[in-house]
């Protein structure tokens, strides 16, 4: 098992002195991919300790809180036969939820326990004069810390005060990503802990532990991205991936998940050359078993099994590791992948498999090297997912996006131009002018940075109305305007875009008045019409842009800072 | 079903039956409604809603097989994602478990019709051929009002499946002790336990899947938890998600946080709709030769679809009202009582004839006779007088064999199109992908539906197609040869058949001659060997010999001749349907009407039925053009006061000068109070109703623009409030009644949000409609 | 000065070590020999970096521990046991060392191999070395050996133990609290012995020990011999806890159910109750007491128990944690009922005495009472003060850290006693160490706090650097302190740093409130500029190489994880998520100096070249 130097620390402690409330700031996630708990429990201990995690998004309730926490420390296995029974659930009856009867059978679990220990039951003995150093020691572990603040306030304090509310020894560990300024809670009511704070790993460390991540098959054939003799390449290719992704990326999770999503691409190269060279040990006789693995994952696993076979009756062909000249070349082929991967695995606009799956290398370490320039890299599809959406749908958006990151007061500017003509340039202008000096820049950040702001609907559908005659579908002078713009079909996409969360509701009586929205210029009842439903645009700048591409305009002559 | 689906054109439609007994025949009659009525008919409604409910059926069922065809595709991608997920795989291996999840994006309708496919395929499966089987529950927004609630309905969803019905495997119910404390249902560990012993009782793991209903009307913040709540779980309980999603799947990373998408490991699926959907709704319902739907598209109906499609609503739903409403609007015609056959209904000819030559359907046959008559041939040789009954059976004949005629062009015409779009795709394949073939499909329908295809876009292909190489044009004709030989079209195109054979023929024995003469890339054996000797014989004599060329020039003759004959061919084939005789009756046809009722514009239709009633209330009274305001009713006299009043109102000076509106009436005859007024005076116009100088005054006397002027008008109004004599004489109760039927309509007004509140003046109203367009 | 240069040769047992094991990175070294005059405002950046540095280092020395702690614990058995082991002890550790290095993972191959050499292979020799060493050491008992001799470590070991006890537990030897605790003493005698009614105040600044003045009185009183007749039930209540009056009675009824077994004020019916529950548990019989507890809360009792709790065999002692929340509580009920209690309860009249303390840290408690409530009071105050001179802080630290060790009498443990002690002196002649103490002192007089100091060091003691060293204390006093929100700045990502610049930026723009759009788009502005000049320095950070806006905002999303930047406004979904406006928590020379150290030279110019602008 992995130990985290900062939690052998902690470990020592706990063997020797457990203190009553420890705070362990790990603002790195640090120690995601250690198991906290097998790491603190590592120092052999004076006395005998009981672990209990509980992670506080999961327990938002007092009740679950208390029962996870129990059942853990008694390490009681809840079965579904007797629905689910906690610890202690018959002897000692139902518990209620408060926090007195929690403490209450965190004595008596402790108690239960040392008397076990002790292999003798002596009724006469009273609680109290169980003395405090023998027996268990509980340590509860909270993950997630930060957030048991807004999830289970009023426990807060008493949770950093455990130990001497229930006077049993008990150590209370508060895991969180924030200082613990910001997790305490108000007036100093909580006890300082004892601060543990874990520094993100350095370079090596994280090297060490991505290295011993390697995930070893043992049933695994010879040829596979997992067979244990690929360690050594492992480690070196551990390495180029942190030379790039490392100044980016620190936390060592999304590191292993970078690694473990292009490694198997990484060696195929070298297995292709192992595969040829056993089939030429072996002669082409089971060919068919080496194909590439696109098949099912069924299929996959049969072919593993018998490749196994194949490789005990068979003589056993030498599999060399790649000289260090073929490591550079597996560098060189695969450098540029690895920057891909990070910006597409990182923000998981793809996933490890899908990513994986699409980038294999198809091609064998000893060809000659221009052979396979064919670098394969995801071109994702430049098409916008919003242009499956209808014509009116996308001129509404492009209105609301209008509507919200244009100031209400230049509205009058807009509808005062003619499309195309002069005054519109003099209004795309019109901001520069307004701005001038560095004074009144510095003061306010454009619109389209500080977010949308929010509008009514009538504002919506008016320019809307705008933006049809920017695209002449219709002209407002003749009398068909009003008809155009106040269809059904308006309102009704309207609704469906806000549905979408395209168009978010803004205002505070959202239940209703989407309804009210929808209806209030077709006359909805009269206290829906005062502006009560406001609007906002979610788009972001850019999809804003395609979908005015896409019916045919330039959004930032409809924007009123559209050039900073 | 709140306020939010109800607004959704998504949605399907609600029907809210009307309850009025007394009303059923007049419903009746409005169902069986005719445009003309008065060339119908007698019974001729009933009948053509016979036809309608067969043609309709027909084409609805086929509709419902393309979509079902559309959609079992992704089901079973999706069903054997649910499978597959959970097994080991050599691709990739995360240093932890990620829950897999499939991101279905499509619009709420079909994905809930799909996740029901799913759902169903897994519920139904405790012995299937699958790894493991598949529990599934489902969740909505309602059930993830909170993170409590949602989690308790996730293991619910769960163990409540298992423990009621025997579909699925079941458990035998736990035997809870008494008083003892429990796991909580909206403990996740619960869920664990349970699923342990699933595992132990039935020996095999199953996958659990989570429909997760749509995503974007759920709080995100709560389903961030619930997932990464499940995340902590999963390598004790196999879940698997399904998102359903509307637009895209970038609502995913716009929702939730990186924390918790790096823990789901998601797959994306499309549900196909938009364009592709709709482009192949319409080849295969109408234009595949191999179905014929038994009516045929006009350009306007075509147009109709696309628009609505495209620029309204690009739903399935909204395709198949449309689609809908035009065959009822086409089934509103009288002649299209002939759709399906001439019998009208009877048994035989001989008495749909006797039929006809009722004289109560006399106007009817009438008029099939004058639509008919244009397409009789040999007309000279008719007898010049010729019987009424004589006219009106050959008229009837005709309707039969020119329906005959229609139907094959019909088919000629889908046959024509076919070949037409696969010359396009070979050459677009060969790259002649120039602007002369960047029409998309919808203008080409058009085009074609039209019969204006065969004008510009032909002529290109086939300009094309005499460029091409002798090895191309073999594939291209072998691929139509193909095409066409397939057996329902190929009994009508047997001369065009033969013709290809011979080309064919001729092509071979071309490339035989003569070789690389031919600048083609695809080169058959039987080339090689030519080229081979024959770049010997090159060799002796460096000039170009004679055969060559003349082959050449054959060749280039035999193109020409292939292609002026699909020349004619396609002329032949691709004419409109127009000219046909009789065509009204099998060609599809919308109106305007249609449009505006799929897409009305309530607000319009309100404000012009306030500025001009008549029309809406067709009463007697109201119809004469230069009735004046008085007799309009209330709300609308209400109405034109408010239109040209300012921004703010009055309620006191609307009300006097509404009042003064009704002075006329009112001197008519005060007589009859409460019933509905203007009804009643209509005899009293003359005398009162019409005093030139009442309306053009009153806006003046009305409208307070700025405060000065409004307590003047507020001073003068007291003044003859008092001193006027004008309203001592109607006496109190006609007062009260005017009261009483401006409060109404102001109400009725108040209630088509008309009227605003301004919080400040308790007794002003803010207008709410401006500018409107008389 | 002269006590420095007198001390230095004797030091250099010392701080030696400190320079070889920090050898590794450059930049604490130079904050290591000159913390002397590293005054109070040493920059946060020389903090950060010493931190980092012990932090490393005791890493390092972590590392080799488990090695040493397993041959020291059964070289402790040898000494005590058998003098054949030593022999047999040398041979088993190269047996079993080879898991050490798997188990406790040392980062680089390289500190893994030294550690070796120090550990093993030179232990044969490793033992006449600090003989040599410490022959002369007995004579002029100064130079400590640099590594500890294997025949030390178990003193080592019990060493450490012996001071983690201590600091878990300080005494309160203050003459003050002594009298406090004194003053408590006599007031529970009294209760107890002539059955008066008392009730007091223990008043006292936080972390001043009022909770452990209590117990060591009732300890005290424990130790003397009551009868069971008078031996006092003690009923512990906690504001925290116990959130209103209800909850408050109901732990009192539970208390005191468990100390007197069956309570006897019952009424029989709730024993029915009681014995319905009983059969169920009857096989364990342990519970016995604890049954009647759930039988209890029958509400209709629940309100007489203050009443009755005169009339207990037994006097009652109720200790009342953070009195001031009690005083919150609707109509003071509770503790209007207690001292009404305990002022009813006459002495000698037969009923046994009540002890009400209530234990608070707010001087203005009493004003919180209302009329009623404060006239049933009698105003006792017993004040536990902090330490309030620096020589008792110091003192008192000294103490903690030379507790004696148990195994005694051995030749070896004289020697230990004696070099530890040495070592003692040598921390607390240091410069460094007493300012850390002084600082300490002079923030908050918490005796708590500066056993959390404490602990830190001892933990990182190793048989390696067997010796405290002044530069652990500065470390962990830094730490314990939390003198720094975000002591790990400088070790952010190159996007992570490159939102805390244009953050920074924005600040100064005079936009307190930033967006995530904002950020991107300073960073992005300054990456198109800086295509322009383009800087080729070796290593990290080659110009400003631009990253995809994914990245970047999911590294905003990290540093809103780490609270690096808060939240300004209640989250709201309606908000996306680029535009949820935030605050940057950092100062602006936390960010500067976090800058300066990640070594990405183009963002360090882009930090600086705003700065002027």
């Amino acid at each position: 098992m992995l130990i985290h130097p900062s939690l052998a620390r902690l470990s020592t402690l706990l063997a020797f002195q457990p203190p009553p409330f420890v705070f362990v700031h790990d603002p790195f996630d640090s120690l995601a991919l250690y198991d906290f708990v097998g790491n603190i429990s590592a120092g052999e201990a004076d006395m005998q300790l009981a672990f209990a995690q509980v992670n506080a998004v999961e327990c938002f309730n007092p009740r679950v809180l208390y029962t996870r926490i129990v059942n853990a420390l008694a390490a009681w296995e809840p079965i579904w036969r007797t629905g689910g029974e906690c610890w202690g659930g018959t002897e000692r009856g139902q518990w209620d939820p408060s926090w007195d009867t929690f403490v209450e059978t965190l004595r008596q679990l402790r108690q239960h326990l040392t008397l076990n220990e002790k292999g003798i039951a002596n009724p006469s003995e009273p609680l109290a004069q169980l003395p405090s150093n023998e027996g268990p020691h509980f340590v509860v572990v909270f993950e997630k810390a930060e957030r048991l603040k807004d999830l289970l306030p009023s426990l807060l304090i008493p949770l950093t005060r455990l130990s001497e509310l229930a006077h049993i020894p008990i150590t209370t560990i508060f895991h969180s990503a924030a200082p613990w300024s910001d997790v305490r809670p108000s007036f100093a009511a909580a006890p300082e802990p004892y601060h543990l704070p874990i520094p993100p790993l350095s370079q090596p460390e994280t090297l060490h532990l991505l290295a011993s991540l390697f995930p070893i098959r043992p049933d695994a054939p010879k040829i596979s991205p997992y067979h244990s003799s690929l360690q050594p390449l492992y480690g070196f290719f551990i390495e180029a991936v942190y030379s790039v992704c490392g100044s980016n990326i620190k936390e060592p999770r999304e590191l292993a998940y970078i690694a473990a999503a292009r490694w198997p691409g990484f060696v195929s190269p070298l297995l292709e050359d192992w595969k040829a060279e056993r089939d030429r040990v072996h002669g082409s006789d089971n060919e068919h078993e080496y194909e590439d693995d696109v098949g099912s994952h069924r299929e996959k696993r049969r072919l593993a099994g018998e490749e196994v076979k194949g490789q005990r009756d068979g003589p056993d062909v030498a599999y060399p590791l790649p000289t260090e000249e073929g490591r550079m070349r597996l560098l060189r082929l695969f450098n540029q992948t690895f920057s891909s991967a990070l910006t597409s695995l990182y923000p998981r606009t793809t996933h490890a498999r899908a990513w994986a799956r699409h980038n294999r290398a198809t091609y064998r370490l000893s060809q000659p090297f221009d052979s396979h320039h064919n670098l394969l890299d995801i071109s994702k599809a430049a098409v916008s997912p919003l242009s499956s959406l209808t014509r009116l749908a996308k001129v509404l958006l492009v209105a609301s996006y209008v509507a919200s990151f244009n100031p209400a007061k230049t509205d009058i500017r807009m509808f005062g131009r003619t499309p195309g003509g002069m005054r519109k340039r003099g209004w795309r202008h019109g901001p520069r002018k307004a701005r001038k000096g560095k004074i009144a820049k510095a003061s306010k950040p454009a619109a389209r940075l500080t977010g949308p702001a929010s509008f009514p609907l009538d504002r919506l559908i008016a320019l809307y109305g705008l933006i049809l005659m920017e695209l002449d579908d219709i002209d407002v002078e003749t009398s068909f305007a009003e008809l155009e713009l106040l269809k059904v079909h308006v309102f009704t996409t309207v609704t469906e875009l806000v549905q979408m969360k395209l168009i978010h509701r803004a205002s505070a009586n959202s239940s209703a008045s989407s309804h009210s929205g929808a209806n209030s210029a077709a006359g909805g009842a009269g206290e829906k019409l005062e502006g009560s439903t406001l609007y906002k645009s979610n788009l972001d700048f850019d999809a804003g842009c395609r979908l005015a591409k896409e019916i045919g305009l330039d959004l930032t002559n409809l924007l009123w800072d559209s050039n900073n | 079903m709140d306020a939010e689906t109800l607004n959704s054109s998504l949605e399907g439609a609600i029907y809210i039956p009307f309850d009025d007994s007394s009303q059923e025949e007049e419903e009746a009659n409005d169902a069986l409604w005719c445009s003309i009525p008065s060339r119908d008919l007698h019974e001729g409604p009933v009948l053509r809603l016979a036809e309608y409910d067969k043609a309709w059926t027909k084409c609805y069922a086929r509709v419902q097989d393309i979509i079902h065809e559309f959609q079992v595709t992704l089901a079973s991608e999706l069903i054997d994602f649910v499978v597959n997920s959970h097994l080991a795989d050599e691709e990739a291996m995360p240093p932890f478990q990620e829950i897999p999840a499939a991101a279905v994006i499509g619009d709420p309708t079909s994905r809930a019709l799909i996740f029901d496919v799913v759902q169903a395929r897994f519920d139904m499966s405790n012995d299937h051929d699958n790894a493991a089987p598949v529990l599934s529950c489902q969740l909505t927004n309602k059930s993830c009002t909170n993170l409590t609630t949602a989690v308790r309905s996730l293991v619910s969803g769960f163990i409540d499946k298992t423990s009621d019905d025997g579909t699925q495997m079941n458990l035998d119910p736990p035997k809870r002790h008494k008083g003892a404390t429990n796991l909580l249902p909206y403990d996740l560990e619960l869920l664990c336990a349970w699923y342990a012993d699933v595992k132990e009782q039935h020996e095999q793991s199953p996958n659990l899947l989570v429909f997760f209903q749509d995503l974007e009307s759920m709080d995100s913040t709560i389903i961030q938890d619930l997932i990464y709540i499940c995340s902590l779980h999963i390598s004790r309980i196999p879940l698997i998600f399904i998102f359903g999603l509307s637009v895209s799947a970038d609502y995913l990373h716009a929702s939730l946080p990186f924390s918790v998408l790096s823990v789901l490991d998601i797959e994306h699926f499309q549900i196909p709709g938009g364009m592709p959907l709709f482009e192949s709704l319409i080849s295969r319902v109408f234009l595949d030769p191999t179905y014929h739907p038994g009516l045929m598209l006009s350009p306007a109906v075509f147009e109709l679809l696309l628009g609505s499609y495209t620029s309204q609503t690009a739903s399935l739903n909204s395709f198949l009202s449309t689609l809908q409403l035009c065959y009822m609007y086409h089934f509103s015609l009288p002649l299209s009582v002939f759709a399906d056959n001439n019998l009208l209904g009877t048994r035989n000819a001989r008495s749909a004839i006797k039929l006809l030559s009722r004289p109560d359907s006399e106007a009817f046959s009438k008029h099939l006779c004058a639509e008919t008559w244009p397409h009789i041939q040999d007309k000279q040789d008719l007898p010049p007088s010729m019987s009424w009954s004589a006219q009106v059976s050959q008229a009837h004949a005709l309707v039969k064999q020119s329906k005959s005629v229609f139907f094959d062009h019909c088919h000629k015409f889908r046959i024509g199109f076919r070949v037409f779009l696969e010359m396009r795709t070979f050459l677009k394949e060969n790259g002649y992908n120039v602007h002369d073939l960047s029409r998309k499909f919808p203008t080409l329908v058009a085009l074609g539906l039209r019969g204006g295809l065969h004008v510009r876009e032909v002529q290109n292909q086939l300009e094309f197609a005499r460029k091409l190489t002798l090895a191309q044009s073999q594939i291209l004709l072998i691929r139509i040869y193909e095409f066409l030989s397939t057996p329902d079209v190929g009994i009508v195109e047997e001369e065009i058949l033969a013709s290809i054979e011979g080309w064919m023929d001729n092509l071979t024995e071309i490339t035989e001659t003569t070789g690389s003469g031919i600048p083609s890339g695809a080169s058959t054996p039987a080339q090689d060997g030519s080229t081979h000797q024959r770049g010997s014989q090159r060799s002796v004599s460096g000039t170009p010999n004679p055969a060559e060329s003349a082959s050449n020039f054959q060749l280039v003759q035999l193109k020409e001749l292939i292609w002026n004959t699909f020349d004619t061919w396609f002329a032949s084939h691709l004419k409109s349907f127009d000219e046909l005789p009789l065509s009204p009756i099998w060609l599809l046809r919308a109106s305007k009407a249609t449009a505006t009722l799929l897409n009305p514009s309530l607000h319009f239709t309100i404000v012009s039925a306030l500025i001009r009633p008549q029309p809406i209330l067709d009463c007697a009274c109201c119809t004469d053009p230069q009735n004046s305001l008085a007799d309009l009713p209330d709300t609308s006299v209400l109405f034109h006061r408010y239109l040209n009043s300012g921004k703010m109102i009055n309620l006191y000076d609307w009300y006097e000068s509404f009042a003064m509106g009704l002075e006329g009436e009112s001197r008519g005859g005060s007589v009859n109070l409460g019933s509905r007024p203007h009804h009643s005076d209509a005899e009293s116009d003359h005398d009162a109703g019409n005093d030139p100088l009442r309306t053009p005054r009153k806006p003046k006397k009305v409208i307070p623009r700025t405060p000065k002027k409004k307590i003047r008008s507020g001073s003068d109004r007291d003044r003859d409030g008092s001193g006027s004599e004008g309203e001592d004489e109607y006496g109190p109760e006609w007062k009260r009644e005017v009261q009483a039927r401006f409060l109404r309509s102001i109400h009725e007004m108040n209630l088509l949000g008309f009227l605003k509140q301004t919080g400040r003046k308790k007794d002003h109203v803010l207008r709410t409609v401006f500018d409107l367009l008389e | 000065m002269p006590p420095k240069r007198r001390a230095s040769p004797t030091m250099q047992g010392g701080p030696t070590p400190v320079k070889r094991r920090i050898a590794v990175d450059k930049t604490p070294t130079k904050s290591m020999p000159k913390p002397a005059n590293g005054v109070v405002s040493a920059s946060a950046s020389k903090k950060v970096a010493a931190s980092a540095a012990s932090i490393r280092a005791a890493r390092r020395k972590l590392a080799s521990l488990e090695v040493h702690d397993r041959d020291a614990s059964d070289d402790g058995l040898n000494v005590v046991k058998s003098p054949a082991r030593p022999a047999a002890a040398t041979t088993p550790t190269p047996t079993r060392h080879p898991p050490v290095p798997r188990k406790a993972a040392p980062p680089k191959p390289v500190p893994r191999a030294e550690d070796y050499v120090q550990a093993y292979p030179d232990e044969p020799e490793a033992q006449p070395a600090p003989s040599t060493s410490t022959n002369p050491s007995v004579q002029s008992s100064v130079l400590l050996p640099r590594t500890l001799p294997s025949t030390l470590h178990p003193f080592l070991q019990a060493q450490r133990r012996a001071i983690l006890r201590a600091l878990a537990h300080p005494p309160l030897h203050s003459p003050e609290s002594q009298k406090a605790i004194g003053q408590l003493q006599e007031l529970l005698v009294g209760t107890i012995e002539r059955g008066e009614g008392n009730s007091c105040l223990v008043l006292g600044p936080k972390g001043s020990g009022k909770s452990r003045a209590v117990e060591e009185a009732l300890s005290s009183l424990a130790s003397t011999s009551y009868g069971p007749k008078q031996l006092p039930i003690v009923i512990r209540l906690s504001a925290n806890a116990q959130l209103n009056d209800k909850l408050a009675m109901r732990e009192i009824g539970r208390q005191l159910v468990r100390q007197t077994g069956s309570c006897g004020f019952i009424v029989p019916d709730d024993d029915e109750e009681a014995e319905v529950e009983a059969p169920v548990q009857a096989e364990d019989e342990e519970d016995e007491p604890v049954a009647p507890s759930f039988a209890l809360p029958s509400q209709a009792h629940i309100p007489t128990l203050i009443a009755t709790l005169s009339t207990l065999p037994r006097p009652a002692i109720i200790i009342l944690e953070s009195f001031d929340l009690f005083a919150t509580h609707a109509r003071q009920a509770l503790l209007y009922c207690l001292l009404d209690a305990v002022q009813s309860c006459r002495a000698g009249t037969g009923t046994s005495g009540i002890a009400v303390l209530g234990v608070t840290t707010r001087v203005d408690c009493l004003n919180l009472l209302e009329k009623r409530v404060k006239s049933r009071f009698s105003h006792r105050i017993v004040r536990v003060p902090a330490p309030n001179a620096l020589s008792d802080f110091t003192a008192l630290a000294k103490t903690l850290l030379t507790t004696p060790i148990e195994q005694k009498g051995s030749a070896q443990s004289a020697k230990w006693t004696r070099m530890w002690g040495e070592s003692i002196d040598k921390l607390f002649a240091d410069r460094t160490c007493i300012k850390v103490i002084k600082e300490t002192f002079e923030v908050v007089k918490d005796v708590g706090l500066l056993c959390r100091i404490l602990t830190t060091p001892i933990l990182d003691l190793t048989p390696t650097s067997p010796w405290l060293t002044p530069a652990q204390f500065a470390s962990s006093a830094e730490t314990q302190r939390c003198t720094s929100k975000f002591p790990f700045l400088r070790d952010l990502s190159y996007p992570c740093l490159a939102l805390l610049i244009a953050a920074h930026h924005a600040s100064s723009a005079g936009h307190e409130t930033i967006t995530f759009e904002m950020l991107h788009d300073a960073f992005s502005r300054a990456v198109s500029e800086s295509a322009g000049i383009n800087v080729s320095v070796d290593g990290a950070g080659v110009g400003m190489h631009r990253v995809k806006r994914e990245v970047m905002l999911r590294s905003f999303e990290q540093l809103v994880a780490s609270h690096v930047f808060q939240p300004t406004a209640a989250h709201s979904a309606v908000v996306a998520k680029q535009y949820v406006k935030y605050r940057c928590v950092p100062e602006r020379d936390e960010i500067k100096n976090a800058i300066e150290r990640a070594g990405y030279t183009m963002l360090k110019r882009w930090f600086t070249r705003w700065g002027q602008k």
